[in-house]
């Protein structure tokens, strides 16, 4: 082997790509040729270089989440399960049904409580916003398709719209916009949901006030520390420049878990459309039970993994 | 291997995915959108993948197709440019001790003078430590064909780096 022969096995040499003939030849051949041989060395090490540039890069929490819920996604492509244990899965699912349909008739106060919980705790830190803008068009392109839902991002009399994230109620995608209420310069959380949440619900904590307004399809919570009576003001005043409220939802049926359903008492007796029973049966984890808290826990994420931009 | 299994696993090569997509298109922007569609697309075909050994190189060529895919549908020839050029004018080479010494920074630009070509399979092999096989497969080129990119793109790297040492110890 000549020192032309040898350099064209160097690289395939130093990543074990060698068929056992061609590597004693070529080792035979460095142990001979010290020009080779530092040539290799040189490859190398410029090998070991390479590799300590960083192969891995931390991804934004958004993309982390998405990837994260497409992990937990139910495959798509049903799987042949035997007559039997279909039997005892229906058996099960209705003693769960009916277990669960007597306690739904709580009002949504948990939710509204924890929803007051979040707004005091991390709103005057900063509002969270993952887009901050103050342009209703554009803070709605960024939701669309991130809801299941046509976006709705509406004005609010008096108030200045400033960003907006997306959050999760009960596991469903939903909109959390900020506002500044100029009266006071006090900063407003609005959730715009399809859920189907009873409408004139207000929660009190403290100087805090959670009320709920529904134009359906779509409802709205509205969080501050303003008076109740403003509120509601504020939320009956609510519009759109392109009359939002048409607010379709997806054609997916599935989407809208039904609160309001929920309230009323279910037993075997009271027949219920098929439409009606779909959601809670194909979508347990769009129910209203808790963890409802949207914000703390991207807020701990991001406060915990700092994005490392430089790795890549 | 069940759905699970599969989601795990690809989970735990988001961090790698994402510093490839950043590669292949410089913007971190863009590149993580690739990365999101990427999952998507594997999510919706994890059932190709037969053995939890190929999920590495599977998603990472469902990243570079779905990035091609982009680049053809914008009508854009971004993915077949040559980003910088090869230099011609040396011959000459650098010792393990100089590329010892090497910064990141300097490795990076030696990179970027590299064809994309060469770019790529270099840093899937040593990068990524990917198998010639499995670069093949990731690149949809033959095994050949990723031996000689690699070996090319370490000797245009040599000069690279020879030329560059040469211009610094004129200053």
């Amino acid at each position: 082997m000549n020192c032309t022969e040898a350099a064209e096995l160097f690289s395939s040499y130093l990543d074990g790509e060698l068929e056992e003939g061609e590597r004693l030849a070529l080792e035979a051949h460095l142990a001979s040729c010290a020009g080779c041989e530092a040539e290799v060395r040189t490859l190398r090490s410029l090998k070991h270089a390479v590799g300590r540039l960083g192969g891995r890069a931390e991804p934004p929490e958004s993309v982390r989440a998405r990837v994260h819920a497409l992990s937990l996604r139910k495959s798509s492509r049903a799987r042949r399960i035997p007559v039997s244990v279909l039997f005892v899965a229906a058996c099960a699912a209705l003693a769960l049904f009916l277990a669960r349909a007597t306690h739904r008739d709580r009002p949504p106060a948990q939710l509204l409580a924890e929803l007051i919980s979040d707004h005091a705790k991390y709103v005057p830190r900063g509002m969270p916003a993952e887009i901050a803008s103050e342009d209703p068009a554009q803070i709605r392109s960024f939701f669309e398709g991130r809801v299941r839902f046509s976006p709705a991002v509406p004005r609010l009399p008096g108030a200045r719209l400033i960003g907006g994230r997306l959050c999760r109620l009960g596991g469903e995608p939903v909109q959390l916009l900020f506002y500044l209420y100029q009266r006071q310069g006090l900063p407003l959380s609005l959730y715009v949901t399809a859920l189907d949440l009873p409408a004139g619900k207000c929660h009190a904590r403290g100087k805090l006030r959670a009320c709920v307004e529904k134009k359906a399809p779509l409802a709205f919570i509205l969080v501050g520390e303003v008076p109740e009576s403003e509120l509601r003001e504020l939320l009956r005043g609510a519009g759109t420049d392109d009359g939002l409220w048409q607010g379709r939802t997806r054609p997916d049926p599935l989407d809208a878990p039904k609160y309001a359903d929920a309230t009323k008492p279910v037993g075997p007796s009271r027949r219920r459309s098929r439409s009606a029973r779909r959601p809670l049966q194909a979508r347990p984890s769009a129910s209203l039970d808790p963890p409802w808290v949207c914000i703390p826990a991207t807020v701990r994420r991001m406060e915990r993994t700092r994005p490392s931009r430089g790795d890549a | 291997m069940r759905r699970e299994e599969f989601a795990e696993l690809a989970c735990s090569y988001l961090e790698e995915i994402t510093a490839y997509a950043r590669r292949l298109l410089g913007n971190e922007w863009d590149a993580d959108d690739l990365v999101q569609a990427a999952y998507e697309r594997a999510f919706r075909h994890w059932r190709e993948v037969r053995e939890p050994a190929h999920c590495r190189a599977w998603l990472f060529r469902i990243t570079r197709n779905l990035h091609l895919d982009r680049k053809r549908s914008e009508k854009s020839r971004d993915a077949l440019r040559i980003v910088g050029g090869e230099v011609t004018d040396s011959q000459g080479s650098v010792s393990a001790e100089t590329v010892e010494r090497l910064t990141a920074k300097e490795i990076e630009a030696a990179l970027g003078r590299l064809s994309n070509e060469q770019r790529e399979a270099v840093l899937l092999c040593d990068l990524w430590g990917f198998r010639y096989e499995e670069i093949a497969k990731i690149t949809g080129v033959p095994v050949g064909t990723v031996r000689s990119r690699i070996s090319r793109g370490r000797q245009s790297l040599v000069r690279h780096l020879a030329a560059a040492s040469g211009r610094r110890s004129r200053l």
